[in-house]
This record gives structure tokens, sequence and C-alpha cells, in this order.
């Protein structure tokens, strides 16, 4: 038993850094805005006018349902579309092959802040601003080529043969994806899901300018209101932080387990 | 046979129609962009050639953004790692409690990066920050944490390390798991000591780990942008900026769009080269193992 | 043959899904609607928004009101950069620098004689041509906390001088409270800091190193006349009358420190409602810049408040007009200045309730022969561009407070000047 004392000094101590910002903030939230006590302590007396602002006046509730639904458009897109494109890179060990991974791994690096009004000429073009579609389609198309170095990686994994024997099976190419790779993509498809859900559903530059109208606003940009007025309410806008996180952490507490098991085969089988 | 792989080109078609239209074409926009002299939101552009390139070299402020932005890239990518492979072997012990370390590490992922910017902003201000609180119950002098630019730029490394340590666990945490018990055990019936298992087992089973744990977070760190923005704002005198949040800078700021969209550029290509470099690499390891 | 198919099923459920998505955002109506962008954020927002919805029930006219706060520049640029512009948006200070090539001249509208003279100055183009409808204009000069001022034996009403200033600057230091502050993390205060300084030097009625005309026409020389703004910010600076972390410190912390009586003075736009939701006791007054001169006048400089532009490639002209006349009704443009916290623009509304036009009137009253209204330092005399360039300049002097930074500085100045006025000519 003394043997293991110092894992729980660590774990306390490691409890206590990652904690920390969280506490300060909950407890940031829960003072007004002439409180001038250090912010460390705990509130005398609970102030919970900053939530209820929150929901009466900043439309926080729409925007998360806003932030769930581009959320999940767009995962669906880019699992599926990422999954398709991924099958040949994995399979066609020549130069188209190789020439489509660095591509892939090329666009990954693409930051798109300077890019913004190019994009922004497209989507105004296509009558896409201030619309769920228009936002799924941008954050898929940043989103993909990570999905596809984890999709392909993961492809590589799964021994050829049985693409072979499917075929000789007479199945086409779609019906070898489908039959054969499809049902074993699951735990690779469960990593995909919580890391690229987590940043779309905080996703903010370009967020910016294509949801222009406040009834599309996502959860970001509420908590970004807040944080950019000229006389900042940090208590509000400690509050809008709180709320902004709470559904993806209870996603990820309901994903974790199924998460690791996930990272498991998709980043190291690669 | 021919015939399949004709198929096969089929499957990129959904992925390279979405890029093509969203990443593509605003790309090449912005490369056109980058040969000309524009405000950013004037109706007339004027071609001045290669200029704008030749001042990336003239910009007394590039250097240091460069440098920051290896620093964010590098260096959070190192430490990140150390520091996930750590807990994860910490994690990956039995004791009681480890699930819930685990968790709460993985927790900050969850946060987004303005928003933790502007929560860090809370630790590190002069004026009733957290650490300075934390310094005076010892009687200690406030520091002005942010004040120096190199020191702004470690803080944020550190942040963006502490923040996303977190996926490197996980990765690493995955690959531990899938190194067969067997092995450790025998190692160890063989006498192998702690360290020895863990140089000659455990790091060489986890390569595939670490190689793509070093490729997310290189990334991450290199385009590391909106805490910065939230943190900082780049300051002081440009001190902390990233190659993004300083070409976003100069696109809005300064109004020097053909600039930024050159610096753009030049990023884009200085990172693609490393991907190269970086995927040649990869496939010898592949042909290796 | 068969995945061939399936592919193509799979295809056409993603595209239907696209246009199916897309047929919803679209919908049609009798009267256009009207896309209306503006800077307003928080409680200031909410209250607009009622404005815009009692015009929507009374004119039939539907309207998107857009906010997207502090990004609300870049957004802008972006906008203009793909051609694609909100029906009406808020131009705060810009209409004629930047934004007037997209806008539509309001002089036909029939509240445009209710414009006062103040705001007209600075609107007008040189062929008396305006853009916007101010609602409210925007006063800049220098914010304090006048209990910090008594309670230090210093006397508001007689800083006259640059010199009169640094004395009382001297006189609130020894009192234990910090002068000046400086929230230079928000890159504008800084420019901000600058562009209320200069005119005291350069543009100001009977200023020391009065240059107006050089300024315009270019021949003016930051290297050298330039400095001299420079030399006594370098002076406070040395002094220690700025707060500690002025590098590291933003805009809010500069308002909580005035209202809470740990700053003395701060410069920039007059806002006494927002400086007092810190401290509803904060006891805020006005200031103008004092002038480098005995002889010399002090100086509000006046930009535009909240001023409504429409974008004259607009779908909606007539809607966007109607819009802007009931913003200029007298009743609603009271509503717009209590909700911005800035002064009236239009000589139909009514001042009584309005803090910050009281502690501006006030000042006025103390300042009565010896007050002087110009536009915004930058606007008026400097090239379009360089109100960046104001930061660098300042941030360079801050970050190396010695005669060296001063050249600097002045140098960043003169480069960019120098350059920015070859693009105009």
């Amino acid at each position: 038993m003394k043997k293991g004392y110092w894992k729980y000094v660590v774990s306390l101590l490691i409890l206590a850094i990652y904690l920390m910002p969280i506490y300060v903030v909950v407890v940031t939230s829960l003072k007004p805005i002439t409180n001038l006590e250090p912010r460390l302590t705990l509130p005398k007396e609970i102030y919970w006018e900053n939530y209820v602002r929150l929901f009466r006046d900043t439309g926080i509730l729409k925007a998360i349902l806003n932030s769930m639904m581009i959320t999940a458009g767009t995962l669906i897109l880019v699992v599926v579309v990422g999954g398709m494109a991924a099958y040949p890179i994995a399979r066609m060990k020549n130069r188209a092959g190789n020439i489509a991974r660095v591509i892939v791994m090329g666009v990954m690096m693409v930051r798109g802040m300077a890019m913004v009004v190019g994009l922004y000429s497209v989507l105004s073009s296509m009558h896409a601003l201030s619309t769920y579609w228009g936002m799924i389609l941008v954050d898929a198309a940043f989103g993909l080529p990570v999905a596809i170095y984890m999709y392909s990686n993961f492809i590589s994994s799964i021994p050829d043969v049985l693409d072979e024997a499917a075929a000789i099976d007479g199945a086409g190419v779609f019906g070898t994806f489908w039959k054969i790779i499809v049902p074993q993509l699951k735990p690779v498809t469960v990593s995909i899901v919580v890391m690229q859900g987590v940043s779309i559903w905080n996703e903010y530059g370009f967020a910016t300018y294509i949801l222009q109208k406040p009834d599309m606003y996502n959860v970001t940009l509420v908590v970004k209101q807040y944080f950019g007025e000229a006389v900042k309410d940090l208590n509000g806008a400690a509050a809008s932080a709180v709320i902004a996180i709470i559904p993806v952490v209870i996603v990820y507490l309901l994903l974790q387990k199924y998460f690791v098991m996930g990272a498991v085969d998709s980043a190291v089988k690669g | 046979m021919a015939k399949r792989k004709r198929i096969m080109y089929l499957f990129y078609l959904p992925a390279l129609c979405i890029i093509l239209i969203f990443i593509a074409r605003p790309l090449a926009e912005t490369l056109y962009i980058s040969f000309c002299q524009w405000n950013g939101y004037s109706s007339t552009k004027k071609f001045i050639g290669i200029k704008n390139y030749l001042d990336i070299f003239r910009d007394s402020h590039f250097k240091t953004v460069f440098i920051n932005t290896l620093i964010y890239g590098v260096m959070s990518t190192l430490l990140q790692n150390i520091i996930g492979m750590a807990s994860a072997f910490f994690v990956n012990s039995r004791f009681k409690g480890n699930g819930i370390v685990r968790v709460v590490i993985y927790l900050p992922i969850m946060i987004s990066g303005l928003v933790m910017g502007y929560i860090m902003y809370f630790f590190f201000t002069y004026d009733r920050g957290v650490l300075n609180e934390i310094l005076a119950w010892f009687g200690r002098e406030p520091v002005n944490w942010l004040e120096d630019g190199t020191r702004g730029v470690w803080i944020i490394t550190l942040i963006n390390t502490w923040q996303y340590a977190g996926n490197c666990m996980i990765i690493y945490l995955a690959g531990l798991q899938n190194i067969p018990k067997t092995y450790l055990e025998a190692a160890e019936i063989d006498g192998a000591k702690r360290w020895q298992r863990f140089k000659y087992i455990s790091l060489p089973m986890l390569i595939p780990a670490i190689t793509t744990s070093v490729i997310i977070n290189l990334i991450g760190g290199l385009k590391l942008f909106d805490g910065i923005v939230s943190l900082t704002n780049g300051g002081p005198n440009y001190q902390t900026h990233s190659l993004v949040s300083y070409l976003n800078s100069q696109y809005f700021l300064k109004e020097k769009a053909g600039y930024a969209s050159a610096i753009g550029i030049f990023t884009f290509t200085f990172i693609m080269v490393i991907v190269i470099i970086l995927n040649g690499f990869l496939q010898k390891r592949r042909v290796e193992t | 043959m068969k995945a061939w198919k399936n592919k193509m099923g799979m295809l056409s459920v993603v595209m239907a899904a696209v246009t199916l998505a897309g047929g919803m955002s679209a919908s049609a109506e009798e009267k256009k609607s009207l896309e209306v962008e503006v800077l307003y954020v928080g409680d200031a927002l909410d209250a607009f928004r009622t404005i815009v919805s009692d015009f929507s029930e009374k004119s039939g006219v539907e309207v998107d009101l857009i906010a997207p706060g502090s990004d609300y520049e870049t957004v802008m640029k972006t906008r203009m950069g793909s051609g694609d512009m909100p029906d009406v948006f808020v131009t705060h200070g810009w209409s004629l620098a930047r934004y007037k090539e997209y806008l539509l001249s309001v002089n036909d509208e029939a509240w445009f004689d209710t414009i006062g003279d103040s705001v007209k100055g600075v609107v007008e183009d040189e062929d008396g041509q305006v853009y916007v409808l101010p609602v409210t204009q925007l006063i800049n000069g220098i914010t304090y906390n006048k209990d910090v001022l008594e309670k230090a034996g210093v006397d508001s009403s007689a800083i006259r001088t640059v010199e009169d200033f640094k004395a009382a600057c001297e006189k609130i230091r020894e009192s234990g409270v910090t002068p000046l502050f400086l929230g230079a993390k928000d890159d504008w205060t800084s420019a901000s800091l600058l562009n209320i300084f200069c005119p005291a030097y350069y543009s100001a009625e009977g200023s020391n190193y009065y240059a107006a005309e050089q300024l315009k026409d270019g021949s003016f020389n930051w290297n050298e006349e330039g400095k001299y703004v420079f030399e006594d910010l370098l002076q406070m600076l040395q002094n220690g009358y700025f707060n500690e972390d002025l590098i590291t410190a933003d805009e809010p912390q500069a308002y909580e420190a005035l209202a809470t009586g740990n700053c003395a003075f701060q410069f920039g736009g007059v806002f006494v409602d927002q400086i007092q939701k810190y401290n509803p006791d904060a006891n805020i007054g006005a200031l103008p810049i004092p002038s480098t001169s005995e002889e010399g006048k002090s100086q509000y400089a006046i930009g535009e408040g909240s001023a409504f532009g429409i974008w004259k490639d607009s779908d909606a002209l007539d809607e966007a007009k109607e819009f802007l006349a009931y913003l200029a009704e007298p009743e609603v443009a009271n509503q717009i200045s209590d909700l911005d916290g800035q002064i009236p623009a239009l000589n139909t509304m009514d001042t009584a309730e309005n803090k910050t036009y009281t502690a501006f009137a006030d000042s006025e009253e103390a300042f009565a022969d010896d007050l002087d209204y110009d536009n915004l330092f930058d606007r008026e005399y400097l090239p379009s561009g360089m109100w960046s360039v104001l930061t660098d300049s300042v941030m360079e002097l801050v970050m190396d407070q010695t005669e060296n930074g001063v050249t600097t500085a002045a140098d960043t100045m003169q480069t960019n000047y120098v350059e920015k006025m070859e693009i105009v000519q």
C-alpha cells in the first residue's frame, strides 16, 4: 500500500493543475461584474443572474441547437466522404496513391484565414451564407484531410487478402468496400467523431464570417460576443463559457470508453 | 484489375469536389492576391509581381514570427509527447482512480482554444491575475507575466502543451494497451529493469503511435491562432504572433492583403516541404517494418 | 455495375440533402427584407433589436440584424473584398475614408438638414456630399475621475496646457494613484493615445508646432518636428505616470480602474455610461486635450458615433431609405443615443438625460472661449491606412523608453506616412 502512495500525490497534483482553470471559470460565473474579490475565492453568496441573463437574452439554446446540427451534419459528411476517399489511398500502392497522400497531408496544414476572402466569395455566390449546409461543407472541407489520413492509416492495416478474396467471389469495388472494409471501421470512426466533433463544436474562425445572422450563431460565437464587448462582462462571459462546454463534456464522458478503444486501432495500427 | 482501379478513382470524387471548391479555389485566389497590391476591400487590385514575396525578407517582424511559429510547433509537440507519454504510463499503471485522472487530463481539449485563451488571461493578468494572487500569498511581488515577448511565447507554448497533452496521452495509452502483456512479463522474468523494458519493448512498439501523435500535434502547433488572439493578441509589439495570427493582422489591421497572402502562400509551401520530407521518411519506415 | 449504381445513389442522397437545405433558407416576400449590420453588443444590441422590431411592425419590412461584435471590422472588410455588403451598416468613423465608394449619398433625404454642424464637418466630403445618417457623435478627449483629482488637489478646469497636464499627473502620482491608464493589449488604445495627443502639437489652433497644411500635402517630417509628441510621451512614461501593466492590460481594465478610482485619466472616446457599469457611483468627467502653448486652444476631436449608411448597390434601396428615415425620427434617435452612450448628432434630439453629454457640456462651459473642435487627427491629417501605424509607433516607444525609442517610433511614422502618401497621390 505504501508503495503506491506517491501515485495519489501525483494524481492530486494533476487534478489541481487541470481543474483549476475550470474552477476559476465556474466561480467567476457565479459573481456579479461589480465583484472585485480575488478570483480564487468562493463567492459569499451565489449570484445566478449571469446564467439567467444568458438564457433569457442571448439565444444560447438556439446556438446549442445550431452547433448540434452543424456538428452532426459535418460528421456524417466527413465520415462518409472521408472513408470513401481513404480506401483508394490505402489500397493503391502506386504513384497516384502517394500523390493523394501528400496532397491530403498538405491540405491538413492549410489554415484558412488568408483564404477567407476567397472562401467568402465562393459561399456568397452559392447563397451559402448563414445556412447550415454552407457551414457544414466548409467545416467538412477542413476536417476531411485529417479524417482521410486516419482512415487510410487504418485501412492499410486491414490485410489486402480480404479484398482480393471478395473480388474473386465477384464483389465489385463498392461491394468490397461496403462488406469488407466498412464493418471494421467502427473504432476509428469513434475517434474521428470525438476529435473532429470537438473541433467543429468549437470552431469560430470561419463561423464568424459564415454564420452572420444571430439566430444562426453557434455556441462559440455567443461566447465570443461576450468577450468581444468593449465593456467586458467577464462574469457573464464565464457563464457562457461554462454552458458552452457542458454539452461536449457530457458527450465525451459518454463516449470516452469507446474513444480509447478507437484510438487503439486508428492511431496505432498505422 | 485496371477497371477496378478506375472505379477506385471514383472514390476520391466527393472528397475531391469539396476540397476543390472550398480549399483549392480560395487558395488559388490567395495566390493571385499575393502578386497584387491590395488593401483587402477596395475594388481595384494592382498587379506588382513578386514584390510582396521580397518584402517578407525585409520585414523586421517576420523573423521573430517565423521563429515563434517553430517554437509553437516543435516545442509544443516535443513537450506534449513527453508529458503525454509520461501520463499514459502513469494512467496505465494500476491504481484506483486512474480513470478519473485520464478523463481530467483530456478535459481541456473540449474547450475551444479561443475561450481557453480568455480563461488563461484570468491567470496571467498583472492586476488581479490568479498567478499574482498566489504569489501574494507567499508575500512576493506581482509579476507582469506577459510583458516580455519571449516569456509570452513560452507561456503560450506551455498553455498549448497543457491543453492538448491529453491527445498524446490517449494515443500512447492506446499504444500501450496494444503491447502484448506476455512480452513485458517475459522480459521481467529475464531480469530486465524497468528502464530496459521501456527502452527495448515499450518504446519500439510505440513508434507508430509516436508518428501519429507527432504529426497531429505538429499541425496543431504550427497552425496555432485562436489562443494567441485571445491571450496576447500577438503583442507586445508583434513578439508573440505566429505566422497565422501575424498574417491575419497584416490582412485586416494593416490592410496589406497582398502581403498577407504572400505570407500565407509562403507558409503553405514551407509546411508542404516539411510534409513531403516527413512523408518520405514514413514510407521508408513502413517498408522497413 | 452494381457498385456504380450504389455510389450514384449515395451521391444523390448527399446532393438532395444539400439542395433541400438550400431551398429552406430562401424565402420570398412582397416587401424586400433588409440586412442591417451593426457594431453593438450586449445590452446596446438588445435595445437596438427592439427599435428594429418596432420598425418592422410599422413598415412591414423584415430586418435581419447582424452584429459580429469585435469582429465587425474584419467581417466588413471581407464583405467589401467579395462585393457583398449589407443593405444598411454602421460606418464607425470611416464613412468617407473607407466606405465611400460603397455608399449612397443621402443629401436628398428629408432628415438631411437636421444633421448638427459639428458632426457635418466630419461626414461631409469635398463636394459637399454626405453618405451617412449620423445619429450620434463620438467625443474624443480625456475622461477623468473627479474624486481622484479632488483628493490630489487638482483643479481640472485649470489644465490648459500639456505642461499643466503633466503637473497634474505629478500631483496625482504623489497622492498614490496611477495618473494614466493604457490598456495596450487592445491595440487600438495606443493608436488612440497618439491620435488624441497629436492635435495639441500639430493641428489645434495656436499649437506650438502647427503644421496642418504640411501634414496634408505630405511635406511634414516625422523625423524632425514629428518627434515632439513622442518626446513628451517618453517623459510621461519615464516619470511613471502610466500603469505598470500598460502593455498587457486591456481596455476593460482601463474602464474598471477609472471607475474604481485606481487611475485618474484615460484617453480616447468619452463613454461615461460604460465606465459606470463597473461602479455606478463613479464620478466621471470629460476634458478636452490641452494645447502645447498658453495661447493655443484646447480641443475635442469629434468622430462619427452611430452613423448608418446605405450600400449603393443594394436591391432594397427604398426599404433602406425608409429605415434610415425611421432612425432619424427624434424619439428613435434619442433611444439610439441612450443605447450607445454617445452624444446626439441631430438637432432634433433631446440631450437632458445623456450622461456623456452632461460631462461634455460641463467641460464646454468651463473651457468656453478656449475650445476648438476638429475631426479625428488621423482621418483629417493622415493618409488612409495609418491607424495601425500609430499603434506600432507607440508600442515601439513603450518597449524602448529611451531617446532611441523616440527615434524608432518617429521613423516608423515617417516611413509609412511617406509610403501611404505616395499611394494617395
